[in-house]
């Protein structure tokens, strides 16, 4: 059975003190995960908050759209370009400040080693209303805390694993995303969580005093500035989408078309067999003749 | 292999050829095993015919199975099983022919049998014979192992299966019901009995169903040797056992179960109001019957909105024209595929036209004008999209899984007002209290 992703509900506090970046199975193509300290594997994410910053670093042909989305505890960074084209759109029409609700994918950008720059690829963007995302945060806080629990349980148990955490009640699902945060990151400072959950929930209750509800930040990532390239993947599946349209009797793409094709989208013959030949070793196209690809 | 772990081979060869030289048979499994690298199934079969023997007697490694591994479509399995329960009866038109049928136990789990021609069958319960040439079939929807006349026994040492006279039932709770599950104790309220005729193989057979309930859900249920049950009435049955229908798990009980009366249990209308579920339980066992969820909607999936259907056989077409029927003239109709995700799972939630109506303010006349305004029928679907993406929802219906994934078809979706204040208010009260 395919499983779809369930969408994490997490605070950006928790997502940007991840230093974990998993994939699943060594598998092509398998999905990959952004750990957290405190047991959220996350591939999809599903977040509310304020919209501060939208802007288009790419140019008018080839928008590439940034925005910051603040929740009471930091700031998650969202990009959308070509690929991502309602997103992107999206984007681009919203007026600042605004509540809205994204779902999108966990993304990991790590140019040198050690650092990583954390974002999210957005699917959906919708503009929500103030009772939206304090529903978001009653939600999340409760996810947060069951996973702290469950991080708190396999310090407990004298072997941990995740059969141990599945007995004593929890999901399969965090206790498998427990398990894998505890291996990496020991037992994290659970009280710093939890000061950071009680704060963001006493925050959002209406004429409460603003002094004592400093949320502490606990972000690890740094901002994020440097401009993204699309990565291998993002081109791999472009081509394959062209690849699939300039088929038109089924025979296949004739080269020629797929070179005139892909220079559009910025790409060079070298890439492009590049491309070709990772997608020939995956077994994602064939060469039906000669000069023509095909999907299969 | 070892010379030790050959031995048993080499006998088994022996009772087929009668009267070789064991050690001598021994020595060429040997050779043809360890120095030739021939499996062993095969080196048996060829010794048995180079000496002329018939190679169908043979009881092989691969044909040897445990209960556990019977799916119900064996031609030919040996077994080695203690007898858990057994009894005559009599069939046929006159009821004039003898069968015997019971329960066969090893350590892996119990299963029903039934011995076709059972002259000379003599085995008690508690006894522990080895079956060769059995095969398995499905009978009311569960694996039986069949003794036909192909199939020899054995009587054994009852210790060279050690294990309990018979598995340990498992009282269970419905949402506990799992596909495959054995001598199964579930005690619940019937809320719904009919009786219908289902026609088998063997001819019509008349079967009782209906839905159980007890304090954690409801579940479908199949009487195939018609106990007495009455909408109502209030039950604790005994050696059920469950089978799935595209992941929905279905309780079944025939012959071999108890059903006795059971009045502990609260009345009905406190039983059929379902609490929410987690996704991620749904997942796990598959599917749920008449089940409540409660979760956001996360994405309004294509085919969502004003649709074409075609008008024999309802399928969804494009341009008039049915896979099936290809040109026909389309009828417009309006509903919703939506993935709803509870953060412990997700599943596609389907939605017909009445529930879209309720819950995005379209309906089908709109709908249409919409489209025909914009030039394009996908103005719905972003009409929906705007309406109810981050929502929170409870759906109920039945949820089911199949190699997509699990989709539910809503009997009732409801956009969910919560008191979010208090929740945190209580929250922030739990957590400070707990300092």
């Amino acid at each position: 059975m395919i499983r779809r992703e369930v969408a994490w509900r997490v605070f950006a506090g928790e997502f940007n003190a991840s230093t974990l970046h998993v994939k699943d199975s060594e598998e092509e193509r398998s999905p990959s995960y952004v750990v957290t300290p405190i047991g959220a594997m996350i591939n999809r994410m599903f977040v509310v908050g304020v919209l501060t910053e939208n802007e288009n670093i790419g140019t008018d042909n080839e928008p590439m759209w940034r925005g910051r989305i603040s929740d009471p505890t930091g700031t998650f960074y969202i990009s959308a370009g070509k690929y991502q084209p309602e997103a992107a759109s999206m984007l681009s029409r919203l007026k600042v400040p605004a509540f809205v609700a994204v779902i999108g994918k966990s993304r990991v950008y790590s140019p040198e080693g050690g650092k990583m720059y954390l974002s999210i690829r957005p699917e959906t963007i919708v503009e929500v209303d103030a009772g939206i995302r304090d529903l978001w945060i009653l939600d999340t806080a409760k996810a947060t805390l069951l996973r702290m629990e469950a991080m708190k349980a396999a310090t407990t148990i004298e072997e941990p694993s995740e059969n141990a955490l599945v007995e004593q009640g929890y999901s399969p699902t965090v206790a498998h995303g427990v398990m894998r945060s505890y291996q990496f990151y020991g037992m994290t400072d659970l009280d710093k969580y939890r000061s950071m959950v009680l704060a963001t929930l006493k925050r959002t209750l209406p004429n409460t005093d603003e002094e004592d509800h400093y949320v502490p930040n606990l972000s690890a990532a740094e901002e994020i500035d440097i401009e993204e390239r699309p990565d291998d993947m993002d081109q791999e599946d472009s081509v394959l989408d062209v690849i699939e349209e300039l088929d038109l009797d089924g025979r296949g793409a004739p080269l020629d078309d797929l070179i005139s094709a892909t220079s559009r989208m910025e790409m060079d013959r070298t890439r492009l067999e590049e491309v070709i030949n990772s997608l020939l070793d995956k077994g994602l196209i064939y060469e039906p003749v000669l000069g023509k690809m095909k999907r299969i | 292999m070892k010379k030790e772990q050959l031995a048993p081979m080499a006998k088994e060869i022996n009772r087929v050829l009668k009267d070789k030289n064991e050690e001598d048979i021994l020595q060429e499994l040997e050779t043809l095993v360890n120095e030739y690298g021939v499996n062993v199934d095969d080196a048996m079969r060829s010794i048995v015919r180079k000496f002329g023997g018939n190679v169908g007697q043979l009881s092989l490694q691969g044909g040897r199975m445990t209960i556990a591994e019977i799916t119900g479509s064996e031609q030919s399995l040996d077994l080695l099983a203690r007898i858990v329960y057994i009894s005559k009866r009599m069939i046929g038109k006159d009821g004039d022919r003898e069968i015997v049928g019971g329960i066969l136990g090893d350590d892996t789990g119990t299963i029903p049998f039934t011995v076709w021609e059972p002259e000379g069958f003599d085995l008690e319960k508690g006894e522990v014979l080895l079956i060769r040439d059995a095969y398995a079939k499905e009978w009311n929807d569960e694996a039986q192992v069949n003794l036909g006349n192909r199939a020899t026994w054995e009587r054994k040492n009852p210790t060279e299966l050690p294990m309990p006279e018979r598995m340990p039932a498992q009282e269970v709770k419905v949402t506990d019901l799992k596909e495959g599950m054995r001598s199964v104790i579930i005690t619940g309220r019937l809320v719904d009995v009919e009786q219908r005729t289902i026609n088998l193989e063997a001819g019509p057979k008349t079967v009782i169903s209906g839905v159980l309930a007890d304090e954690t859900g409801k579940v479908q249920f199949t009487d195939w040797s018609e106990h007495e049950l009455q909408t109502g009435m209030g039950v604790r049955i005994e050696n059920a056992y469950v089978r799935a229908w595209r992941g929905i798990p279905q309780l079944n009980f025939g012959e071999y179960a108890t059903v006795v009366t059971d009045d502990g249990l609260p009345p009905v209308t406190d039983l059929v109001n379902s609490e929410p579920r987690p996704i991620s339980d749904l997942e796990s066992s598959g599917g749920g019957f008449d089940i409540v969820i409660r979760g956001t909607v996360l994405e309004i999936k294509r085919g969502s909105g004003l649709i074409q259907r075609c008008p024999e056989c309802h399928r969804m077409v494009q341009k008039n024209e049915c896979m099936v029927h290809g040109k026909v003239e389309a009828n417009y109709d309006l509903r919703i595929k939506a993935v709803v995700d509870d953060g412990t799972g997700a599943m596609t939630v389907i939605m017909g036209q009445d529930i879209t109506k309720q819950l995005a303010g379209i309906d089908l006349a709109r709908a249409q004008e919409m489209a025909q305004e914009a030039m394009d029928m996908e103005v719905d679907q972003e009409f929906i999209e705007e309406r109810l993406i981050a929502r929170p929802v409870e759906v109920q219906g039945n949820a089911s899984s199949d190699e997509y994934g699990m989709m539910l078809i809503a009997s009732r979706t409801e956009l969910m007002s919560r008191d979010t204040m208090a929740g945190i208010e209580a929250l922030v009260a739990k957590l400070e209290g707990s300092v």
